[in-house]
């Protein structure tokens, strides 16, 4: 009698593996296995190469654009898509391909520093403080709780009319807004890293608190900080394009993907008469929509890699 | 239950105080005097010193920033939310008519990305790895990249102006079709863009679920798949995603200010950006008030419905 | 012969199965035979990562995804005389499932985790009542459940019935793991380490209703363990396994007084026996088990073994014959068995 009368494709991948093991191919791997998860993640390497190709884009912009992004031209205003400008141009008559470019240094400056700001500031109190515990800890924690208990949103607007439209500012804010999700996280994996041997032991060996805080604990809490910057990167870029659609953003003037995009509406509602001039809003909410989509890849990638559960 | 509610009731005093006066706080700090949005700037250039002093004191708007911080705490104890400066009106009064339109709102977000996003992330660890998980996945992380505005743009364009299926903006006119007619497309926008999220941990809620022991038990059983799913599985993996739903809740409301405005929808979001604008404190601070009191009061659901959910948690 | 052919319940016939994780093929069992006879005790004994568990969770077809059966053969005997190919079944199957609970039942390692922490443990008995004995009333199977506790010597069993598991202690929520399990009078018990997570006396008033209830229901039992005392105590039949074989299995008597596998020989000769005096030489096993993804050529036990010859590297012995009922894989077990202890 024939054991299996039909072949699922598990079975196809398994009997493969099965030939290959047997064939001997598969010695010792010498590479990493959350490195090779995470290569063999076709989505998380296509958000790699996305993320690489848009960056250098960017920041290698005076390489593909001869325009500057603020120099205006009144002859050609709101000009349709053509061989000079391939992305028409705006209201003011400036090259909307040179101000994705241009604009999207900024818009990623202000999503990776404000990551890698609240990242700092929350990881490291919560390293630090989370293992010395005591009233700087409660204070912290009940300060977080606040934070977090206020829409973000309404911080941030209330925020930014309060110390008013800039660059600086903005990141200044979306670091205020997100450290307590990072001190949390922190904070959380120190409290259980703690009560691990190993720590327990250096403890025995009378190494200083810092140094096992920040020597051996952080780099066992590195991965889903990894992944939270990646995340948070995404979350804080579109931040700053819903910003710009309210007008609490960075100054119009500057040039970012927010404020490319927020043409399109007029303090808040949209400007319906301006929906078929398609070239002046939607090439850049795509790259936007890409660029945040491939962080969202990588981190994605980078969480199922480092996550010993999920098998593969 | 009934102790720990009231318990947790009162601890939320505190906490609302501390942060009404650090928006109160904030208003204060805000550049430009109020009267610049009250007074035409014609008038007000004629007007003596004394005049305004006197325009401001009528206002309520004179002496130290903490007496009147606590004038207004002492108002709102008493029920009353003050006037707005710019016309007159009880604030009490403008809240409920705008207020209905943001509950409405969030709450159809919510019951749309809590119903959606359980029922994908369940299917996606089910079929872990399989087609439908994979689209499932890129749709989820397409989901969270599109900026909400720009989705409730998209939606706005294909719905409401080519196909025309839908109004744009504005609610209903009482009748409950009409109603939920308008209420449809700003609901699906604000709860699409939670969906993601939810998805994404409903689905690895479950995975880690159906990979406990009990599970196995389950199975050895010899119950049905749907049984070890539904009963085992999900029972378990729901608990987590509800505490997740709970937490995000200033996330939607943060979301419903952005909808809000897009879909020219008259609930608290827009009319508080306005306020925003114009300085228009007992307007922000009764809004502002009501945002955290929600904040709040979900968490406290959260910590309820975890301890109803799950046996082990007691309430203390 | 033929009368002990009737008795045996489940035979299990060179059973393969590979495991395919991390893009590898870990080859976890490579011919396991073994039959589970009524009324008896078969004890599968070995260190760690040897294949235990994966036999057992074969035989249920519990197995994870990415494993398969690859060869061998699982057959179980009805007592009407059907014969039923599990390994043929499909995996949760409405066959497959109609036999788990009602006709072989599993006990897990761990109590702790192995029930549902957010259902009643009334209802999680019940809810394998309700699955093999359907029609009856909400309360007789109420009842029922009631029962199964109070036979497991459960105090005040129609308190407990509400309770939770976390409500339980180890001891309780195993035997309420034991009374799931019997609920439907299965005739084969499967026991994968039930005790390693429960202290000593615990543990001896597991064994004891274990024993009870192969007495009065006719069970057969397999258990698994790594513990030689444990076997000394329960076996009617020990099957020792080392790195997916078996590599000696017969009577319990005949493995404890006449060793005929040196891996076997090396087990007994590193725990205490009990009355032997404190001055016992103790010999831990030299060496440590190999890396199943870099397996010795012939023999798996060879390079740990006192008594390797050439032969031994180059090819994996066969099942030999001691006597009847009494097989080892071992070129020299001449050698071994006339070496005394």
């Amino acid at each position: 009698m024939n054991m299996k009368t039909k072949k699922t494709a598990l079975d196809r991948k398994l009997d493969k593996i099965r030939v290959a093991e047997e064939s001997g191919k598969l010695g010792t791997k010498l590479t990493n296995r959350t490195l090779r998860k995470l290569t063999s993640n076709k989505l998380a390497v296509f958000g790699a190469i996305l993320f690489v190709v848009i960056c250098v884009l960017c920041f290698g912009a005076p390489l593909f654009t001869r325009y500057s992004p603020t120099e205006f031209s009144l002859t050609e205003i709101q000009a349709k898509p053509s061989l000079a400008h391939i992305f028409g141009t705006d209201q003011m008559g400036r090259d909307i391909w040179s101000r994705m470019l241009y604009g999207g240094r900024i818009s990623i400056i202000v999503g990776l520093g404000s990551a890698l700001g609240a990242a700092l500031l929350g990881v490291t109190l919560g390293m630090y403080v989370g293992y010395l515990g005591g009233w700087v800890d409660k204070i912290l924690m009940k300060l977080a709780d606040i934070f977090m208990s206020i829409p973000q949103m309404v911080m941030i607007i209330i925020i930014v009319a309060l110390v008013g439209q800039s660059l600086q500012n903005l990141i200044i804010i979306f670091i205020l807004t997100g450290w307590p999700s990072m001190y949390r996280m922190a904070r959380s994996k120190v409290l259980s890293l703690r009560e691990e041997e190993f720590v327990q032991s250096l403890r025995a060996f009378g190494i200083s608190r810092t140094k096992i805080a920040f020597k051996h604990m952080l780099p066992n809490a590195l991965g889903p900080i990894v992944v939270n910057i990646t995340l948070s990167t995404a979350m804080f870029i579109l931040q700053e394009a819903s910003l710009s659609v309210l007008n609490y953003g960075v100054p119009m003037e500057l040039a970012t993907w927010g404020n490319i995009i927020s043409v399109i509406t007029n303090s808040g509602t949209i400007r319906f008469d301006w929906l078929d001039k398609w070239w002046m809003w939607l090439p850049c909410s795509i790259m936007l929509i890409l660029f945040v989509l491939s962080i969202n890849f990588i981190g994605d990638g980078m969480r199922d890699a480092s996550d010993p559960t999920q098998i593969g | 239950m009934l102790n720990f509610t009231l318990r947790k009731l009162i601890g939320m005093i505190p906490m609302l105080i501390i942060i009404t006066f650090l928006i109160y706080w904030g208003i204060e700090l805000m550049p430009g005097d109020v009267i610049d949005f009250l007074i035409p700037m014609d008038q007000l250039a004629e007007m003596s010193a004394e005049e305004i002093a006197a325009f401001k004191a009528a206002k309520g708007l004179d002496g130290p920033m903490i007496v009147r911080y606590l004038s207004w705490l002492k108002d709102v104890c008493t029920g009353n939310l003050g006037f707005s400066l710019q016309n007159n009106m009880p604030v009490s009064e403008l809240m409920m008519q705008k207020l209905p339109a943001t509950i409405e709102l969030s709450l159809a977000a919510l019951v749309i990305s809590t119903v959606l996003g359980i029922l994908l992330g369940v299917v996606s660890a089910l079929k872990k790895g399989k087609i439908a998980d994979n689209v499932l996945t890129v749709a989820g992380m397409i989901g969270v990249a599109i900026p909400q505005f720009l989705f409730g743009i998209f939606c706005i364009i294909l719905f409401c102006l080519t196909l025309n299926w839908f109004p744009v903006g504005q609610r209903g006119d009482g009748g409950l079709l009409s109603e939920l007619h308008h209420l449809f497309l700003p609901a699906f926008v604000l709860g699409i863009s939670q969906t993601a999220g939810v998805m994404r941990y409903s689905r690895s809620s479950m995975l880690d679920s159906m990979n406990r022991d009990y599970v196995k038990t389950a199975r050895a059983k010899g119950l049905p798949e749907w049984k070890v799913n539904m009963y085992h599985g999900f029972r378990v993996a729901c608990t987590p995603v509800m505490v997740l739903i709970g937490f995000r809740l200033p996330t939607l409301i943060s979301g419903a200010i952005v909808i809000e405005n897009i879909f020219q929808w008259p609930g608290v979001g827009r009319w508080f950006t306005d306020a925003i604008k114009t300085q228009n404190t007992p307007i922000i601070m009764s809004v502002g008030l009501f945002m955290v009191l929600m904040v709040l009061l979900s968490s406290l659901l959260v910590d309820i419905l975890t301890a109803v959910l799950d046996p082990r948690v007691k309430l203390s | 012969m033929s009368e002990s052919q009737n008795n045996v319940v489940l035979s299990v016939k060179d059973l393969h199965v590979y495991f395919y994780t991390n893009q590898r093929c870990n080859k976890v069992l490579r011919g396991v035979s073994f039959d589970v006879k009524r009324g008896r005790t078969l004890c599968i004994v070995g260190e760690s990562g040897c294949g235990k568990s994966v036999t057992a969770n074969s035989i249920l077809r519990l197995l994870p995804e990415l494993s398969r059966i690859e060869e061998g053969s699982i057959t179980y005997y009805k007592e009407d005389g059907t014969e039923i190919r599990l390994d043929q079944l499909e995996k949760n199957g409405k066959e497959m499932r109609a036999i788990r609970g009602q006709d072989i039942a599993i006990i897990f390692q761990d109590p702790m985790t192995a029930l549902n922490p957010v259902f009643t443990v009334g209802y999680q008995i019940e809810e394998m009542l309700r699955q093999h004995k359907p029609g009856l009333s909400k309360e007789q199977y109420k009842k029922e459940a009631i029962e199964d506790l109070a036979d497991m010597g459960i105090p005040a069993p129609d308190i407990r019935y509400g309770e939770y598991p976390h409500q339980f202690s180890g001891g309780m929520r195993q035997r309420s793991m034991i009374a799931m399990g019997m609920s439907c009078d299965p005739k084969i018990l499967l026991a994968d380490e039930p005790t390693t997570a429960l202290d000593v006396t615990i543990s001896a008033q597991i064994f004891d209703l274990m024993n009870d209830l192969k007495r009065e229901h006719d069970t057969a039992i397999m258990m698994i363990t790594h513990n030689m005392g444990v076997v000394a105590e329960m076996a009617d039949e020990v099957a020792v396994m080392y790195m997916g074989n078996i590599v000696e299995y017969g009577p319990v008597e005949d493995i404890f007084t006449n060793p005929a596998h040196p891996y076997t020989k090396a087990l007994l000769r590193s725990i205490p026996v009990l009355g032997k005096g404190k001055n016992q030489q103790l010999e831990p096993i030299r060496g440590s088990t190999p890396d199943p993804f870099n397996r010795p050529k012939g023999c798996q036990f060879c390079p740990r073994c006192d008594y390797a010859c050439p032969r031994c590297e180059e090819e994996m012995p066969d099942e030999e014959w001691v006597k009847e009922g009494h097989y080892t894989r071992c070129f020299n077990y001449r050698e071994v068995m006339a070496d005394g202890k």
